[in-house]
């Protein structure tokens, strides 16, 4: 150690070269030096305010551990450090060090910074390192709108990741501890204004209990003078900095609350309005407790976006659940009530919309009376959503309204391509219709997947393909007729059964479908569907693309058709 | 059975007559891109489009809706559309719904 040469750079510093230290004083950065016995030993204006001292000779004083403990320093992986990390004191020990960027709070405030800190070694003319001078660089601004925006970019994703929003909001809450604040709480309110606590995140699950106790203690009713409930009725956020044990004490109903509040420590605490189209539905609250830091008005501003993309979540949400509400209308207003006893028949039936998406799907299916006849019809409007239903309905309408003038199929497809086409914009739809009579059926496909037929046989595919209705000019609907027998089965699907994507891509196709329907062609259509369903979902590999309708018509034995008909409680027989 | 693979959408152009040949599936996800790269073949001025489905390994119902819509905008506009028959079992959804007698399908035309 060299305390004549400490003292001549001193001198230096202090004394003779008072345009330099002038110059050094005038510096925005503020500006140490640091002796080989790791003591301060000199600060310019800029630094001695960041220390909150008034002169060099305090700073000498100070024991330089202690007061960097104050500043409770951390780098930007929030890893705390020591005064052995430091660029300034690493060169006095001989390493190279890199710049530093580091985090402290102000002991006295609770505010926080950002520093950057580069060392460089003053050598004495042997080379020997003397002292060292760290710039320290303010970087608070730049580092938090780096954080912000990457904090910003991770809850976008969460926010994206689920139409779940409680528990999107949990994510995001999650997210937002440590960085943002100790707390991150989320509440909403009902109809009644009550609140419902959605989200408590701490990153010691251990102090999560805390927040559970406390819970006791939260009234239903809001004051609407403090806290969450002002922030209701205002729709203001509000910050409190500076919590004073006497405003806990005021605040707390008996000893254990004050004890809780206490053991919290809760320092500041920023609650900012979830706004929904002008209207407050819930709060988003940060508190600093152990930490120490307190709130600025930046902290706000950045609690009110993350807010502002939270309120979008739960908007999400709602519209998506209602949307949902719709199509699950929609469609059950495309679907028959409930499967129709026809007599002498049994009948299962199957209706699968595409996962994911919350949108009506095209296909339907339906059974009607016309005289002494069933029909039936199975169809896929191509297309989805709104449009789609509206074409499916005008199809099912169609149908049953021609069927009564005609009830041949052949008849009731052309009159369902001419609504089609009298629509102003393309509306095309495949539709398969079946005509039953006694022991024999009609049947014709507009574009359709065929009918199978299973008998004791096998499956096969029953009649002729006719053209695809409201596409084309030209058109031809081929009409089959063929005797049914008591235990034979009819089955209906719509081309998602068949495009079914399976393994390497592969679709699951008719041969596959084939062999399936022979293999259970003596089941019930009950037994036929299930064993359907269970091949198509151990078939399929990623969510199902399309929707899957199936129809399964079995014509029951002459014994059991009888007892069918008996239990069936309107006239049968027709003078 | 068919090998679900993206469509690839190969173009060629010789004045006024262009040609576009299908690989591929062309379901709901993929047909916008046909339906792209025929409105940029027709705006480059292509007064006769040969579409050639011969590698298409499947097309479902959202495709076929494509081609329908395409036939009816060649009319309206005053282009011609073409089409080849796929070799493959995407064949099936023309027959099934009497598209193929239908649609403009040329034997080979190249």
């Amino acid at each position: 150690m060299d305390g004549d040469r400490l003292d001549g750079l001193e001198q230096a510093l202090r004394g003779s070269e008072r345009t330099l230290e002038a110059v050094v004083n005038a510096l925005p950065e503020a500006v140490t030096i640091r002796g080989t016995d790791d003591h301060l030993i000199f600060a310019n204006r800029a630094a001695l305010e960041r220390l909150d001292m008034k002169t060099v000779e305090e700073l000498r004083a100070a024991d330089p551990r202690a007061l960097m403990g104050e500043y409770v320093p951390a780098d930007e992986q929030g890893r705390e450090l020591t005064m052995d990390d430091l660029p300034s004191v690493r060169l006095l020990r001989g390493e190279e060090p890199q710049p530093l960027t580091l985090r402290s709070l102000n002991p006295r405030t609770g505010e926080e910074s950002w520093a950057r800190l580069n060392a460089t070694a003053v050598r004495a003319p042997d080379g020997h390192i003397e002292a060292a001078v760290t710039i320290i660089e303010d970087v608070t601004v730049p580092k938090r709108l780096q954080l912000r925006s990457e904090f910003l970019a991770r809850v976008s994703e969460v926010l994206a990741s689920s139409l779940d929003y409680q528990e999107t909001l949990r994510n995001v809450a999650g997210l937002a501890v440590p960085q943002i604040a100790d707390w991150c709480a989320v509440d909403l309110f009902d109809e009644d204004g009550n609140r419902e606590p959605v989200a408590v995140a701490h990153v010691d699950p251990a102090k999560l209990v805390l927040a559970e106790r406390l819970r006791v203690y939260q009234p239903e009713q809001l004051d609407p003078d403090s806290g969450v409930g002002l922030v209701r009725r205002t729709g203001e956020p509000v910050l409190y900095n500076d919590i004073a044990d006497e405003l806990l004490a005021a605040a707390a109903v008996d000893e254990e609350h004050l004890a809780l509040l206490r053991e919290i420590q809760m320092r500041a605490a920023l609650i900012v309005p979830l706004i929904v189209r002008n209207r407050t539905i819930g709060t988003l609250t940060l508190v600093s407790a152990e930490s120490g830091r307190s709130f600025n008005s930046g902290d706000l501003e950045f609690a009110a976006q993350i807010a502002a993309r939270a309120s979008i979540a739960v908007e999400n949400a709602r519209l998506y659940s209602e949307r949902s509400e719709i199509a699950r209308t929609l469609q059950n207003s495309l679907l028959p009530e409930a499967l129709p006893q026809l007599p002498g028949w049994e009948i299962a039936a199957l209706y699968r919309p595409a996962g994911i998406t919350s949108d009506v799907g095209g296909d339907f299916y339906d059974f009607w009376e016309v005289g002494e006849d069933w029909l039936m019809m199975i169809g896929d409007v191509t297309g989805k959503g709104v449009r789609a239903a509206t074409v499916t309905s005008l199809v099912r309408h169609t149908a049953q309204t021609a069927s009564e003038f005609d009830p041949r199929p052949a008849q009731v497809l052309g009159r369902i391509n001419a609504a089609l086409r009298r629509r102003p914009s393309l509306s095309v739809c495949t539709a398969l219709c079946l005509r039953i009579h006694g022991n024999s059926a009609t049947v014709a496909s507009g574009g359709h997947p065929l009918l199978w037929r299973l008998d004791g046989s096998g499956a096969e595919e029953i009649g002729r393909p006719g053209t695809l209705l409201g596409a084309f000019d030209t058109v031809n609907w081929p009409e089959d007729s063929f005797a049914i027998a008591p235990g034979e089965t009819l089955l209906a699907i719509t081309d998602g059964v068949t495009d079914t994507v399976g393994p390497n891509d592969r679709r699951f196709g008719t041969q596959r479908l084939q062999e399936l329907l022979a293999d259970v062609r003596k089941e019930s259509p009950t037994a036929i569907r299930e064993r359907l369903v269970a091949a198509l979902e151990d078939f399929q590999v990623g969510a199902q693309v399309d929707d899957t309708a199936m129809v399964v018509m079995r014509m029951l034995p002459a014994a059991a058709a009888q007892a069918a008909a008996a239990r069936v409680s309107r006239p049968v027989a027709r003078v | 059975m068919a090998i679900a693979k993206p469509l690839e959408i190969d173009e060629s152009r010789d004045g006024e007559r262009g040609r576009l040949t299908l690989t591929g599936e062309l379901d709901i996800a993929t047909a916008p891109r046909l339906e792209e790269a025929v409105t940029a073949m027709v705006g480059a001025g292509v007064k006769r489009l040969v579409i050639d489905l011969r590698p298409m390994s499947f097309m479902d119902s959202s495709g076929l809706r494509l081609f329908i819509v395409l036939c009816d905008r060649a009319r309206a506009d005053g282009w011609t559309l073409e089409l080849i028959r796929p070799l493959s079992p995407a064949l099936t959804i023309f027959q099934i719904t009497r598209a193929e007698e239908n649609l403009p399908f040329v034997e080979d035309a190249s």
